[in-house]
This record gives structure tokens, C-alpha cells and sequence, in this order.
């Protein structure tokens, strides 16, 4: 428990530290994400050791339903949009849903196969 | 003061405990409709209802959840970290498959939005729906859009994906792993990397890294939409 807590105050002061950069440096990107940038650098470089997060950060990832739940009971706030826009909006979510799970697919799948056929012919080369 | 203080422990250790109920239901009986996303926000919606409380004040008192969001997203760079190897091998697929999905995707809202007539407000709202929702949540702050909605757009655009990116994954012939663990992970971030797991270790393993790419590309972004929003 002591361990959990001790690891969850680290993250939280590299989370203030990329909150503050921002800031600062009058940064365009959300302060967590320059938190995160800042724990994956130190974990590559060593300077941040993988036990002294894992066990706070995977409890965290595990359990982040918890964390939307304010903010959907929120909406209820907003509710009248769906009343007005509910079928808009449903075109809308669906269509850029599709749009960016076939461009991804694709995209990959191109690369992929390009790479394997750049590998072969590497290969017969040799 | 005193109040303020009750309000928060109140509403916080409401939402605790009805997750940890809601999170027991679901593993007990394990339906996907039970999730406590959906259980235990219908729940608090009418317990609040029921207890004449005014949502601004259940939503004033719930200010810690914001600041777990913040260091949930910190500790996105644990399995980010764990699987560098991966990341390292395929970089190049991985960033102009991810980005150009995720691009896609904000064009396709911006173009339909403005062509349906939307107001600007839904429009920044729905930008960022398409990354994990912690970040969703902060890009939308950043533009001037409602947290609580795109919140409610990322679940429902996940789910969605979640339902129809398998089937659609099959009829159009992907056959690479990268490419089924990156769509899904870029358009159902973390349910889609679930899922992708199903298929194996390295569909999962990719569907982890695509939600963290797509918000990472999202975030960066975000001065571009500035400007072509306005």
C-alpha cells in the first residue's frame, strides 16, 4: 500500500512537472501528455526505474472507467443536443469512426506488404 | 468552506462505490451491457434525480477524478515503455498508418459538421473523439469544446468500433496483423486494444501502441485545428 502510494506521488510530480512545462514554455499540448513524454524518456534513459510506476501506473490504466464516469453523468446537462442533433450526430460519429479505422487498416496494410516485398527482394539479392 | 470539503468527499466516495458495486456486478455476471461505464452512470444519474442534487453540484465535487485523468495519462508511457522494442521495428508503418487515420478522421468531422450545419461548439467537441478519452478530454478543453460530450462521443465512437471494426477488418481482406491491431487501437483506443489482444500478442501489443500514437498526433495538433477551424 505504502509502495502504491509512494509510486502514484511520482507520477503525479511528473505529471505537475509536464503541467508546469506547458505552462512555462507556453507549450500548445496538454500538460499530461508532456508528462508522459517525460516518464517514457526516463524510462528508456534509466533514470526512472520500471517498479518504481508499474505497479501504480497499470492500477490506473486498469480502472480508468472510474475516471469518465463524472464527466458522462455531466452530459446530462447537455442532453437536449441529442434531442436536436441526435441523428447528425450519429451520421457524424459513425462515418469518422469508419473513416479512421479503413484509413489506418490500409495504410498498414500497404507499409506492410511493401516492406515484405522490399525484404524479398533484399533477400535474392544477397 | 466545511461544505465545500463534505461536497467533494460525498460525490467522490459516491462514485467509488458505485464503481466498485458496479465493477463487482460486472465480473459476476459478466455481460458486456453490464459495464459499469453505462450501469453506474445510469445509477448516480438517478440518484441524483432522486435526491434533488443539481448535477453542477455533483460535477463540482468529483475535481480529483480530472486530476487521476492527468496522471492516468502519465502512466500510458509504462506500456508504451514495455513495448519500444516493437515500436523501434515497425516505427514507420505504425506512424503513417496512425496519422493518417487519425488526420482522416478530424477532416471527415470538420467537413461534416460544417456540411450539416453544427454549431462550432459540437464541432470542437467532436475533434478529438476519435483518441483515448483522458486526452480527448484535454484537447477539447484546449479548443473551446464541452469535456462532458466529447467524453460521451469517444465512448460511443469506441463502442461503435469496437462492434463493427472486426467484421469490417474481414470483408475488406486485411490480412496484416499490424494493420487489424493498429485500426482498432486507433479507432477504439483501449477496448479496441482489448480486443485486438483476442487475436494475438502482437495485434494487441500494436492496439496499445495506435491509441497512444493517435493521442500523442491528436495532441500535437491541435494548433493545426486552431487554425482551420476558424
Amino acid at each position: 500500500m505504502v509502495r502504491a502510494i509512494a509510486q502514484f506521488l511520482t507520477i503525479l510530480v511528473i505529471y505537475l512537472t509536464g503541467t508546469r512545462l506547458v505552462t512555462w514554455l507556453e507549450l500548445p499540448v496538454p500538460g499530461s501528455i508532456v508528462g508522459m513524454a517525460l516518464l517514457f524518456f526516463a524510462l528508456v534513459s534509466g533514470v526512472c526505474k520500471l517498479q518504481w510506476v508499474e505497479a501504480a501506473a497499470q492500477l490506473h490504466i486498469k480502472h480508468i472507467t472510474l475516471l469518465f464516469i463524472p464527466f458522462i453523468v455531466g452530459v446530462w446537462h447537455f442532453a437536449g443536443i441529442f434531442r436536436v442533433e441526435g441523428i447528425k450526430l450519429a451520421i457524424i460519429l459513425a462515418a469518422s469512426s469508419l473513416v479512421v479505422l479503413l484509413v489506418t487498416a490500409f495504410m498498414a496494410e500497404y507499409l506492410e506488404t511493401k516492406r515484405k516485398r522490399s525484404n524479398q527482394n533484399g533477400n535474392n539479392n544477397l | 468552506m466545511g461544505t465545500i470539503i463534505s461536497n467533494i468527499l460525498l460525490c467522490t466516495s459516491i462514485t467509488v462505490i458505485s464503481y466498485a458495486a458496479g465493477n463487482k456486478v460486472f465480473k459476476t455476471y459478466n455481460k458486456a451491457w453490464l459495464n459499469p461505464l453505462y450501469t453506474v452512470t445510469v445509477f448516480i444519474m438517478c440518484l441524483l434525480a432522486l435526491s434533488h442534487v443539481r448535477v453542477t453540484q455533483y460535477s463540482s465535487g468529483t475535481g480529483l477524478f480530472s486530476l487521476l485523468l492527468g496522471t492516468a495519462t502519465v502512466s500510458l508511457a509504462v506500456p508504451l515503455y514495455k513495448h519500444v522494442r516493437m515500436i523501434k521495428k515497425n516505427f514507420l508503418i505504425i506512424f503513417w498508418a496512425v496519422m493518417p487515420g487519425t488526420l482522416t478522421g478530424v477532416i471527415s468531422i470538420i467537413l461534416l459538421t460544417k456540411s450539416l450545419h453544427m454549431n462550432k461548439e459540437i464541432m470542437l467537441s467532436l475533434i478529438p473523439k476519435s483518441v483515448t478519452a483522458p486526452i480527448a478530454l484535454s484537447v477539447s478543453q484546449s479548443l473551446g469544446g464541452i469535456p462532458s460530450l466529447t467524453i460521451l462521443f469517444v465512448c460511443i465512437s469506441a463502442v461503435f468500433s469496437l462492434i463493427i471494426g472486426p467484421f469490417l477488418l474481414n470483408i475488406t481482406r486485411i490480412r496484416s496483423r499490424i494493420a487489424k491491431g493498429l485500426a482498432l487501437g486507433t479507432s477504439a483506443q483501449a477496448i479496441g486494444a482489448n480486443r485486438a489482444f483476442e487475436w494475438g500478442e502482437l495485434e494487441g501489443a500494436m492496439g496499445s501502441i495506435a491509441m497512444i500514437t493517435s493521442a500523442v498526433i491528436m495532441s500535437v495538433m491541435i494548433p493545426l485545428f486552431l487554425q482551420f477551424s476558424f
